[in-house]
């Protein structure tokens, strides 16, 4: 429940500075922009939804970080980190409740996506199975990627920083199932790279196939970035 | 300190229950396919023929895990993967699958060339020059002492390749296809000679398509007395002026309940000069004892492929410019939308089938005891011209024959094949004759099955062939499973619409080519404003709210404060 509150207040607090409107305004035209404008929508002359949700991953690579980069770097740079800490809140209320604000706030950026859909739908006949497969897959692979950038937000006090960092271990994550192809690469860690790919778990959903097993993976993600970063908060509160 | 190592204990923890759970969640799969069609799902056709193995299925991937410059395979990978995991799951200790790389396998390599399976190769390139990569895809399936190969398997036709040679091995031997014909036999095959396939055996790629499920046998009536007993099917395909004795054994085959399908035309046409030679097929007044009524004219229809007519020249800034000249042929329809029964299973899924000189089947008259239903049809923009009308693909005859075509009267749809169900009177009289129910498709059009057809790349007709065979041994369950997921959603053609708005295609030829660039230039705009819609319109969505926010912020921050309930 307290957790609750702290997302509400990350929520609402995103939308006090005119970013959080740019970032929410951006993500669904550049989406649409991949999709409609340099995507080979109507060349295909078929209603799907297939590249619409293709570009989702590189486009989470970029908004993710945006959204966590200020979440701990800016509490800890404007010094109200400590302060946070000697609320009586468990550090798990904290860190879930910045996490499901951010998850709040990716879900809305991706609402105002659904126009997509709706025109794709009354242009021809839309298959809706993978388009709900697609969402629940954004909002899956999005929670993965905002843990990850909670957790490196928590451990600099530059926003920038945490950014980049974020935006780079998620595009590795996005791209290490290239890896596994390679020759070179030995079995066993072509098999671990691959189950590690986000794009991997990402597209079989996508496709409109709700499975559990590709669903835990980012469940446990989040559930191991998020411990990770209860884990950071811990030792600093210590000190 | 103490409470430091207990938080990273306790990271520990969670990352050794995760990985068990995570890991056990992919092995068994716990899924909800949320498609139409249920495309990622295995149909009830496989999972039966899983259900009833007897003995071990042993499934061999070939797959090179280097996939370097054809990454766009890898999606596909995963999905086989994954239909085989099902496929392992349901098939319990019975089925066992194995995946290996000839690539790096030498072994693997030897037995990929044993059983047939080539790699693609692909040719990329690279700073030191072109280089040329081997793919392979393929799939080997062996129970018990029979084994079926698919050379290169893609995705999307993954569980209906795997199911069809499934059903293959579980059956002792394949189901039997007889061929009548005028087509010289093949050559004897010589070791180390390669076999020439004379190029008057006009359906061999026909032949070979149906191959791939059914063992083809081409019988020659002249030896056989009567149509053999183990065929599943007939296919009497274009012969010349059949001699009565063979005729009849054909008919008392289809009256004993046999399954028949005709190709029948009016003229043999040369592809590469176009020039035509009229003939007869000698079944025509045995198809009219049933009812079934077939025309020497020509279909001509609006609904047609469009081939390069000549050339022209036009002016441009640099000088005058020599352009091809395209334009509609008429005798080439485009069959496809309503053209394509969507009520029988053998047409309802199919994309599009390329149909050249097309004559059309009456079943109007039909004998009682027999029901017909239409398979493929002309477009409803279609008239009938002579059967000695010039087939030539230049201008000038392109635009007589659209002038004859309109002159002809009110155009109309006419049926081009007809499936015939029930129990069909013979036209002979046969010694110890049992009458039973049976089969027959007519199709107005031979080239339909013609090796330039298939060469040319038209996919639905080799899909319409075997959906028609499937069909016609009662194999319908395959053919739903084939067009799974196959299904065409195409998008609003505003093209059309503008054309439907201004008159329609049922104008002057100068008219229509005005109308085609008003209705392009029309589609394109449609498309932009959908486009730029999308684009801007999440943006002022966002910047409306975004000035309401901030406005009402700015006024509360402008209101004095005061106390509640204190005193004025």
């Amino acid at each position: 429940m307290r957790s609750l509150l702290i997302a509400k207040r990350e929520f609402f607090s995103t939308f006090d500075a005119p970013t959080g409107y740019v970032v929410l305004g951006m993500f669904p035209a550049l989406a649409a922009v991949l999709f409609f404008l340099t995507g080979p929508y109507f060349a295909l002359d078929e209603a799907s939804m297939r590249p619409f949700f293709a570009s989702m991953p590189w486009l989470l690579v970029m908004l993710a970080p945006a959204i966590t980069m200020r979440l701990w770097a800016e509490e800890r740079r404007s010094g109200t980190e400590e302060l946070l800490l000697t609320y009586p809140f468990q550090l798990r209320d904290l860190v879930l409740g910045k996490f499901l604000g951010a998850w709040a706030v990716l879900a809305l950026a991706l609402v105002c996506t659904v126009g997509v859909p709706f025109t794709a739908a009354m242009m021809g006949d839309l298959d809706w199975g993978p388009v709900i497969g697609g969402y629940l897959s954004v909002m899956l692979l999005g929670g993965a990627s905002l843990a990850i950038g909670l957790f490196l937000s928590s451990i600099t006090d530059n926003q920038i920083v945490a950014y980049l960092l974020g935006a780079a271990v998620l595009l590795g994550f996005n791209l290490i199932g290239v890896a596994a192809t390679a020759e070179a690469m030995p079995e066993g860690f072509a098999r671990l790279f691959l189950m590690l790919d986000f794009g991997n778990h990402f597209h079989a959903i996508t496709r409109g196939v709700l499975d559990l097993g590709h669903a835990s993976f980012y469940l446990g993600i989040m559930v191991f970035f998020l411990t990770a970063n209860g884990v950071v908060l811990e030792r600093r509160r210590v000190r | 300190m103490k409470a430091s190592g207990q938080s990273f204990l306790s990271l520990w923890m969670v990352l050794l229950v995760l990985v068990p759970v995570v890991g056990l969640l992919q092995l068994k799969p716990l899924r909800l396919d949320l498609t139409e069609d249920g495309e990622y799902s295995l149909a009830p056709v496989t999972k039966a023929m899983l259900a009833g193995l007897e003995d071990r299925l042993q499934v061999k991937l070939y797959f090179n895990r280097d996939i370097e410059g054809a990454e766009a395979l890898l999606p596909q990978r995963l999905l086989m993967t994954d239909l085989l995991d099902e496929i392992a799951s349901l098939g319990g200790d019975f089925v066992e699958v194995e995946t290996v790389d000839p690539t790096t396998d030498l072994a693997a390599m030897r037995d990929a060339e044993h059983v047939g399976i080539e790699p693609l190769q692909l040719t990329g390139q690279q700073l030191a020059g072109v280089h040329v990569q081997l793919q392979y895809q393929g799939l080997e399936l062996r129970y018990q002492d029979r084994s079926e190969v698919i050379p290169f398997v893609t995705s999307s036709e993954f569980e209906f390749a795997f199911t069809v040679r499934l059903a293959a091995l579980l059956r002792a031997s394949r189901p039997v296809i007889g061929f009548v014909s005028d087509e010289p036999p093949l050559p004897r095959p010589m070791p180390g000679i390669t076999r020439e396939i004379p190029a008057t055996r006009i359906f061999e790629h026909f032949r070979r398509s149906l191959g791939e499920r059914y063992a083809v046998r081409d019988l020659d009536l002249n030896y056989e007395k009567r149509i053999p007993e183990d065929l599943m099917a007939l296919v009497v395909a274009r012969p010349r002026n059949l001699a009565t004795q063979k005729l009849e054994y054909i008919d008392r085959y289809l009256a004993e309940g046999g399954r028949v399908v005709v190709l029948q035309d009016f003229e043999e046409v040369n592809p590469a000069t176009l020039d035509k030679q009229a003939m007869q097929t000698g079944l025509e007044d045995w198809l009219a004892s049933f009812g079934v009524t077939t025309d020497p004219r020509l279909v001509y229809d609006n609904q047609s492929i469009t081939v390069p007519a000549g050339v022209q020249t036009i002016k441009t800034p640099s000088g005058n410019q020599t352009v091809p000249l395209n334009a509609k042929y008429g005798f080439g329809l485009k069959l496809e939308g309503n053209s394509l029964s969507p009520d029988h299973i053998v047409t309802a899924d199919l994309a599009g089938v390329l149909s050249l000189w097309a004559h059309p089947i009456g079943t109007n008259s039909l004998v009682s005891g027999l029901t017909s239903e239409p398979l493929l049809s002309s477009s409803p923009q279609s008239w009938l011209l002579a059967a000695e009308t010039s087939l030539a693909m230049n201008m000038g005859n392109i635009e007589a024959m659209d002038q004859a075509a309109r002159q002809s009267g009110a155009p109309r749809s006419y049926p081009l094949a007809v499936a015939i169900e029930g129990v069909f009177p013979p036209a002979f009289v046969h010694a110890d004759f049992e009458a039973a129910p049976g089969s027959l498709v007519v199709l107005g059009d031979a080239d339909l099955f013609h090796n330039t057809t298939f060469a040319s790349g038209a996919e639905g007709n080799a899909d319409l062939a075997i959906n028609l065979m499937d069909w016609i041994v009662q194999d319908s369950a395959l053919i739903a499973l084939r067009s799974r997921g196959h299904r065409q959603r195409p998008l609003t053609d505003y093209a059309e619409i503008f054309i439907a708005a201004n008159g329609g295609w049922n104008q002057p030829i100068e008219k229509l080519e005005i109308l085609h660039r008003d209705s392009t230039a029309h589609a394109r705009s449609m498309h932009r404003w959908i486009a730029w819609g999308n684009v801007l319109g999440p943006i002022l969505l966002v910047l409306f709210f975004a000035i309401l926010h901030f406005t009402y912020h700015r006024r509360r921050a402008k209101v004095p404060f005061q106390m509640s309930g204190g005193s004025k």
